[in-house]
């Protein structure tokens, strides 16, 4: 009985390769709906903090109630919960496709606090500044909040782009593919050693990469 | 603005930051707004500039009750009140000319007449090189003087300033002053300084009101109110003296003159009140132009106040036994100019 059969490295690449692509599609496609969603939704919640620029006690307490209960549910429990929700929204629970929802719900809240604290460090004179000289609070947000507020955006982004990768990872343990699934199905479950090696390699790279993209961006816009 | 101001903070006990208060800021002088920290001070310009609403009262700008209008109009209406917070207030990510555009590109002007203008306004506050900078490459001063630009752009007719000078050097300090000063003169502006810096109330007020607790205490002129013994404004607009202590068996007197120095009524009070008179210490400053005089007098204590006071009043002086912090109520000066 063979407990373990390792490939070659040279198959272990060939698997990977294509595992990456998918990844990275994922974490593509997930970013753009959490930023899209997210930086609106972000900006609303803030301003009706009572530091924003029309606080509305009762909203910003429920609001931010739901994030942080969202942030809270294990991400597991959480793709497993909405599996319905994504058939029905998706056509299919499995696979990249099935995995687009349940991904982009869990990120959603860790990008929601890092816009909302990048747009508290913007010192509330200057949103003044722009509303004594006559901005409406649509103008106050597009020409003074988000500029002012994203190099602090830029630093903790690094953070949720990683946090995306490590969600997607945690949903091959589903079937949604990329390399989290390389890693289940081989390197766990055939007791693969390369193909394991290959995928924490990939990820650890993949992370730092990151991080090191995130820190020039910083830098570059940080005046 | 005749306006009161109760802060309602959720799960605690409401904030009187200013009673009702009734203020008027004349046109074309430098009014101060003096008090200590938590006096009130701000929450009058966030009133007057309509960052907030008075919860009593209602606040006027050239004749406009701006304290009940919508959004929109209550924008359009504090247009003319240029305002520059404490720290300057700069957004980082733009250079010092595109702050000072701000103003201007919310107003919606064009772009090639607001970087004129924004050019033109960098250059009356001396940084025409700075232009391409940004905030985080200027110094403290620069950063005001860029504030000072961005407040003026949309040629208000009222400059407001909430401490525009606190924790600038002193050198520093006198610099924005002499500019705000030839500011206000060459644009007529009105000017609103909110501080509890002295030497800015000394170099550049006309009037100073005092606020106390959310309450204003005392208005007046400041060369009036330096020159009147017991007002407690003229007390804080005169820097410190130190004096002498009262020899035994007489007591401090203060006398507040506005002459030049001279002491000819000295030897003539110490006749009425045939005692010996010691002089104690005193100070001369020019405000606003006027000299203005304080001095301390021994006189001993066995002399009826009255008398004391009457005689003073027959050569012309306003005699009072030094106050210190006597109740501001009891010796309320009313002072018009
Ligand atoms: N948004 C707010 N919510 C609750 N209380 C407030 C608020 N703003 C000001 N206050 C309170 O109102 C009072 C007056 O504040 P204000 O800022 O006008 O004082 P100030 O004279 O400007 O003081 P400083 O010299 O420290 O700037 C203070 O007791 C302050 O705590
Ligand atoms: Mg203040």
């Amino acid at each position: 009985m063979i407990l373990a059969q390792n490939t070659s490295l040279q198959d272990a690449l060939t698997l990977f390769w294509p595992a990456l692509l998918q990844t990275f599609q994922m974490a593509a496609i997930v970013l753009a709906l959490t930023t899209v969603i997210g930086v609106p939704f972000a900006t609303y919640l803030f301003n009706v903090s009572p530091f924003g620029l029309f606080p509305r006690y009762h909203v910003y307490t429920v609001l931010s109630w739901l994030v942080s209960l969202g942030r809270s549910v294990p991400f597991l429990v959480l793709m497993a919960a909405i599996v319905p929700y994504t058939r029905a929204l998706m056509g299919t629970g499995i696979g990249v496709r099935g995995a687009i929802v349940p991904l982009t719900l869990g990120a959603l809240p860790v990008v929601v606090r890092l816009v909302e604290s990048a747009l508290r460090s913007v010192p509330p004179e200057i949103s003044e500044v722009a509303q004594v000289s006559g901005a409406s609070r649509l103008r106050t947000i597009l020409v003074v909040q988000w500029p002012e507020a994203v190099p602090a955006i830029m630093t903790s982004s690094t953070i949720a782009v990683i946090g995306v990768f490590e969600l997607i990872a945690v949903a091959g343990v589903i079937g949604a593919g990329g390399i989290g699934y390389l890693a289940i199905s081989f390197g766990y479950n055939r007791f693969d050693n390369t193909v394991m090696l290959v995928t924490v390699v990939g990820l650890a790279a993949i992370a730092i990469t990151i991080q090191l993209v995130g820190d020039v961006f910083a830098r570059i816009l940080r005046k | 603005m005749s306006a009161g101001k109760t802060y309602y903070p959720r799960g605690r006990s409401p904030v009187v930051a200013l009673k009702p208060t009734t203020l008027d800021i004349p046109a074309g002088e430098v009014t101060a707004i003096l008090g200590e920290s938590g006096a009130g001070k701000t929450t009058v310009g966030r009133l007057v500039n309509g960052l907030t609403r008075p919860t009593t009262g209602s606040v006027s700008i050239d004749g406009v009750d701006i304290s009940r209008l919508p959004h929109k109009k209550l924008i359009d209406a504090t247009r003319k009140i240029g305002v520059i917070f404490q720290g300057s207030a700069l957004l980082s990510r733009r250079t010092a000319l595109e702050n000072v555009e701000l103003p201007l590109q919310i107003s919606g002007a064009g772009r090639a007449a607001r970087r004129a203008r924004a050019r033109e306004l960098l250059a009356r506050v001396g940084l025409e090189e700075k232009a391409g900078a940004y905030p985080s490459q200027l110094s403290g001063g620069q950063k005001q003087r860029v504030a000072i630009a961005r407040a003026l752009s949309a040629r208000p007719d009222y400059l407001l300033a909430d401490e525009a000078t606190s924790g600038l050097d002193s050198e520093t300090t006198r610099s924005i002053l002499r500019l705000l000063r030839e500011l206000r003169d060459d644009l007529r502006l009105t000017v609103v300084l909110i501080t509890h810096e002295m030497d800015v109330v000394r170099e550049l007020a006309d009037r100073a009101v005092l606020f106390e607790g959310g309450a204003l205490v005392e208005q007046a002129a400041v060369s009036d109110a330096a020159r009147t013994p017991d007002s407690r404004l003229g007390r804080l607009v005169l820097p410190p003296v130190n004096i002498a202590p009262a020899p035994p068996g007489t007591t401090t007197w203060e006398v507040g003159y506005a002459r030049e120095v001279a002491l000819d009524w000295l030897p003539e009070l110490s006749a009425r009140l045939d005692a010996r008179i010691p002089l104690l210490g005193g100070i001369s400053e020019v405000i606003n132009g006027h000299p203005v005089s304080r001095l301390y007098l021994a006189i001993p204590s066995g002399l009826p106040a009255q008398a004391v006071a009457g005689a003073g009043e027959a050569l012309g002086l306003v005699l009072l036994p030094r106050g210190g912090d006597a109740p501001a109520d009891s010796r309320k000066v009313t002072l018009a100019r």
